[in-house]
């Protein structure tokens, strides 16, 4: 990027700005024209020059071409022109006046509309070079870069600059050709007199606000876009490490891509409809001269007006001081823009690629070995980090670092999965120096498992497969207008929904296959009975099949006639149209069903007209704020300490962590005065959070007998009334239905485990496991359940499930060489223990080399190096290890049974 | 039981005596409540310790399985804390826990319950304090023992 700005906006958008200059000096002959036919109006249709002599006509229109001397003299008439009466002739006149009005907002409209377009347009390009230039960065500066500064830079710093790339040029040419025009339009004619013109201001400041609505609704879309895409490249700074080692950075780059496009085309209709309102205005505020041409001349012909005053109101109309102001304006802003572009610039600039070393193409084979001599790292004052340290790692074989987190071991792992590329000595594959491979070599070549792995928000599914994502799709056709406006502003013609899934290097060949094998290396990783618990809470609308439905319902039946063979039917209370469900939220008793719309979940049920309607017929309004307030109070009280976005909030299940201070605004203000003062707003949000309450679960002891026998009344009114419109938005617990909405677990056990049971939940997954392996249900629910969604930053995982993911994620792609740090620190022992048996296994004939605490999890390994502080050798009892896994490492897929069972 | 019970309740373990109410009210929303009758199995040797219980009333025998014979190591009635060394260790259970009545605890999960040593400070010293205490006398047994013989 160049550091000027002004030789930045000139290399790329050339072509644009020279495309407005010529509109620009083509409007100027039009403005002229405006601004003489008013004099001809006057001197020539009022004042009768034309018709002087006694004539009764007069020629209009007539053109011809005057002839030099030396050749003959005379003239070419290239139009006789027409006669018209002096009436005729103001008629004329004046309408050739609106002609050119309307030109000249046209002109303006184009203007404005490609200037805007061009600004976006850069603005885009800028923003993509920027964040390009953050993916080269070396691994050790991405991970120094504050994410939220990154993202403030890109997305905000540069908006302003953005903002002034169109009127760079163009501004400065537009207002300045038209204030010389007029000014020097205004000595020719050396009139001047003002007047404002008050009517038109006031038809301008009725009608121009109404228009002004869609433009602040598009300016609103706008700011919600730019904050979504700041988050979204926050993440990805906070992703760095997965893109880098997976070769991501063309998906990214995509994705990027696509949401400035969608932020662009936001911007272009904002940029049309800002302008038909300045449009508008101006031709408002140009139909003032019409009026006063055409009616004022006709009075002033018929002796009802006075012809000096007509003219001293239409030439006091114009007036010089608007684009002077803008100018000043522009001024201003260039030099304000010129300073944030350099400071932005500074931040991006001067930055390494990502090695020092001619990227290489290549991809050593699976026997090459891996060779580090005499390397070195050290910190910024000097302190050795890892001293001297030499290996040389034979492949295929599996590799453990042991020692203290922090010692050598974590930066020799680090070397090895270029995520540092700044030391002294050599790190070899063979004759290829780590740090010069190739992004995609490495990538295909190098897996990495950091200690808490980066997940995104989004499925389990989705951060597994993410580290696939290497194929890209074909281009986009620069026919289509979407991927044309891409290429013009720089951004990849590359279509971010497209199947992007590198099936071949997870060894499938379709997307069933790929759910195969994200499922197996879950299980690899542990996670199997975790995503058949996901699988379990997902919803059946989204797996359901004819086929899946009857083995659910069959499901249903056969689980309750389990449960009441082994006499344990009241650890599951069921639904019963006639009973309240203690075990069910309130919500769910009062509708004896699932809410199926976006529009009443979440406080949707409780702003529903309808809804209220039948809570306040059984008074239950009131005692259902009061509910809610108490529930506020307890979490207010509990949780104002703990950090945003923690478990525990999940745990307690009713109230995020961002919503803690509404609702301690609202306890304060339902405490000031009676709850019947808050507002409906804070009604709503108070009843919502009474509808989320199970009182064996919560236990604050606030559903009584009373309450309970109104809600079974609140309920047979709710069914009995509910309107048609509502049908598709509730689905009520029927025997032999599904609720297609409600969870896997809810419509196979029709009722709710008893929360107050000890060990209710594992005796009844007995039966329920038992009753859907029969059914050979169990596949579809571990597919479900890679459907979960993990939070923000893997947020709604425990940390365990999160090193799971980010194992699976490295195992599915089958890297040549894994590389794992401190990634088994999560587990308990005994899960440490079999996990590392079975990813063992699953590298069986691949390099494994992974970062350990204790030398007992690294008995099974083939070749051991100890470290302590910066030092690392070679154990000496690993000289006759194994070069290929125990035969007791038993196979993938008999270990997967074996995690099943 | 409702929550503010619960609390009163846990008051009365050494462990959260003197602990902030609002963070035994914390601890009490995090966990479940449950009732056991008796002869219900809390947990038994050699399971994944994935729980931490607070003994709210009742009682419970612990059993440390041998190869002959299942030895009774104690019986406790509330207040107690129970399972809380393997979930820190991360290692299996090493001994049973039996109902011996009806019995109502609060459980909570091993991962939230590691969740609220690392959130409050507080908790994690008194957890501390405890263990100490009960390694200094064990110390003391084994003195007593030796100097006994």
């Amino acid at each position: 990027m160049d550091a000027n700005l002004f030789r930045y906006i000139w290399q790329h958008s050339r072509r644009e700005q020279i495309f407005v200059l010529v509109l620009i000096a083509l409007s100027l002959p039009f403005y002229w024209m405006s601004l003489d036919v008013p004099k001809r109006i006057v001197n020539e249709a009022l004042q009768g020059r034309a018709f002087e002599d006694g004539n009764i006509t007069a020629t209009l229109f007539a053109f011809s071409i005057p002839l030099p001397e030396f050749l003959g003299g005379g003239s070419i008439t290239l139009s006789e022109g027409w006669l018209f009466d002096q009436l005729g002739y103001l008629i004329a006149l004046s309408l050739l006046f609106l002609f050119f009005v309307l030109c000249n907002g046209a002109f303006k409209f184009v203007i404005n509309v490609q200037k805007g377009i061009l600004a976006e347009r850069m603005l885009r390009r800028m923003r993509f070079d920027l964040f390009s230039r953050l993916m080269r960065f070396r691994p050790e500066r991405i991970r120094a870069v504050k994410p939220a500064e990154a993202a403030s830079m890109i997305n905000n710093e540069v908006e302003p600059i953005g903002g002034f790339i169109g009127d760079a040029f163009i501004q400065p040419a537009f207002l300045g050709t038209q204030a010389l025009t007029a000014l020097l339009f205004i000595m020719v004619q050396s009139v001047w007199l003002g007047l404002v013109a008050l009517s038109i201001v006031l038809i301008q400041a009725f009608v121009i606000p109404i228009l002004r609505r869609e433009q602040l609704r598009l300016g609103r879309l706008r700011q919600i876009a730019s904050r979504k895409l700041a988050g979204r490249i926050g993440e990805m700074v906070d992703q760095s490490r997965l893109i880098y080692v997976h070769g991501l950075q063309a998906y990214s780059k995509s994705e990027i891509g696509q949401r400035l496009g969608h932020l662009f085309n936001i911007r272009a209709a904002l940029f049309k409809r800002k302008f038909a309102v300045k449009y508008l205005n101006n031709f408002l505020a140009q139909i003032t001269p019409f009026f006063f041409y055409s009616i004022g001349g006709y009075l002033a012909l018929t002796g009802n007006l006075d012809i000096g005053q007509l003219v001293a109101v239409i030439a006091a109309y114009r007036d010089l001081p608007p684009p002077i102001k803008e100018l000043i304006d522009w001024d201003q802003r260039r030099a304000d823009v010129t300073i944030k572009y350099e400071q932005v610039i500074s931040q991006f600039a001067n930055e390494p690629q990502a090695n020092e070393f001619e990227p290489v193409e290549v991809m050593p084979g699976p026997h090459v070995p891996i060779a580090l001599d005499g390397v070195r790292v050290s910190d910024q004052r000097g302190t050795p980090l890892l001293e001297n340290f030499a290996a040389e790692i034979q492949r295929p074989t599996h590799v453990a670092l042991v020692g203290p987190a922090s010692s050598g071991r974590d930066l020799v792992a680090r070397i090895i999965a270029r995520q540092i590329s700044d030391f002294e000595g050599r790190a070899r594959i063979g004759e290829a120096d780590i740090r010069a491979l190739s992004e995609l070599s490495s990538a295909c070549l190098i897996g990495y498992v950091p200690p808490d792995p980066i997940l995104f928000a989004g499925t389990i599914r989705d951060n597994v497969t993410i580290a696939l994502r290497h194929n890209a799709p074909p281009p986009g056709d620069t026919a289509d207008g979407t991927w044309r406006e891409a290429e013009r502003s720089g951004n990849p013609l590359l279509d971010y929904d497209a199947d992007w899934h590198d099936y071949e290097s997870s060894g499938t060949g379709s997307p069933e296959q790929l759910e195969g094998r994200v499922i197996d290396c879950l299980a690899v990783t542990g996670m199997t009975e975790d995503l058949y618990n996901f699988g379990l809470q997902g919803r059946v609308g989204d797996i359901v099949t004819d086929g899946v439905k009857d083995r659910l319902i069959t499901a249903r039946r056969q689980i309750r006639s389990r449960l009441d063979d082994n006499e344990i039917s009241d650890l599951v209370v069921p639904f019963d149209v006639d009973q309240f469900n203690p075990q069910a939220t309130v919500a769910e008793n009062l509708v004896f069903g699932v809410v199926a719309s976006e529009r009443l979940a979440g406080t949707g049920l409780a702003s529903d007209p309808y809804f209220r309607t039948i809570i306040a017929a059984e008074a239950l309004e009131y005692p259902l704020i009061e509910i809610g307030l108490q529930i506020a109070e307890s979490a207010v009280e509990v949780f104002s300490d703990l950090p945003s976005g923690h478990p525990l909030f999940d745990r307690f299940s009713m109230i995020a962590s961002d919503e803690l201070d509404t609702y301690a605004d609202l306890i304060a203000q339902a405490r000031s005065k009676a709850t019947t003062q808050l507002s409906a707003e804070g009604r709503d949000t108070l009843m919502a959070l009474a509808f989320a309450y199970i009182e064996p679960r919560h236990r604050l002891g606030l559903v009584t007998p009373a309450l309970k026998a109104r809600i079974i009344r609140a309920r047979s009114s709710f069914r009995r009334f509910l309107p048609q419109e509502y049908e598709d938005e509730i689905e009520f617990y029927t025997a032999d239905e599904l609720m297609l909405a409600a969870p896997v677990r809810d419509n196979v056990l029709f009722g709710h485990i008893a929360y107050n049971i000890a060990n209710a939940d594992k005796k009844v997954a007995e039966i329920l496991d038992q009753v859907m392996d029969e059914l050979d249900l169990r596949q579809v629910v571990y597919a479900l359940g890679l459907d979960y969604d993990v939070g923000p930053g893997g947020r709604a995982l425990f940390a365990q499930q999160r090193t799971a993911i980010g194992l699976a994620r490295n195992l599915i792609q089958r890297p040549s060489i894994l590389v794992l740090e401190d990634a088994f620190k999560p587990f308990s022992p005994q899960q440490r223990e079999s996990v590392i048996e079975r990813i063992r296994s699953q590298m069986h004939d691949r390099t494994l080399i992974a970062t350990l605490d204790d030398e007992s999890d690294a008995e099974s390994f083939d070749d051991i190096y100890t470290f302590q502080g910066p030092r690392g050798r070679r154990a000496d009892s690993n000289s006759g290890r194994r070069s290929t896994p125990s035969p007791a490492v038993q196979s993938a897929p008999a270990l997967e049974k074996e995690v099943e069972q | 039981m409702s929550i503010a019970a619960e609390c009163d309740q846990l008051e009365a373990i050494p462990l959260l005596r003197n602990l902030d109410p609002a963070k035994r009210k914390l601890i009490a929303m995090s966990s479940d409540n449950l009732t056991y009758t008796n002869g219900d199995a809390v947990f038994r040797q050699g399971e994944a310790a994935d729980a931490v219980y607070f003994l709210l009333s009742g009682s419970v025998r612990v059993f440390k399985d041998t190869e002959t014979h299942a030895l009774e190591l104690a019986h406790l009635k509330e207040p107690a804390v129970i399972g809380e060394t393997g979930v820190i260790c991360g290692r299996t259970r090493n001994a049973s826990v039996i109902a011996t009545s009806e019995t109502r605890m609060l459980r909570i999960d091993s991962r939230v319950f590691i969740e609220l040593l690392e959130q409050v400070p507080d908790f994690s010293v008194a957890l501390v304090r405890e263990l100490a205490a009960r390694v200094e006398a064990t110390n003391q047994r084994l003195l007593d023992q030796h100097s006994q013989s």
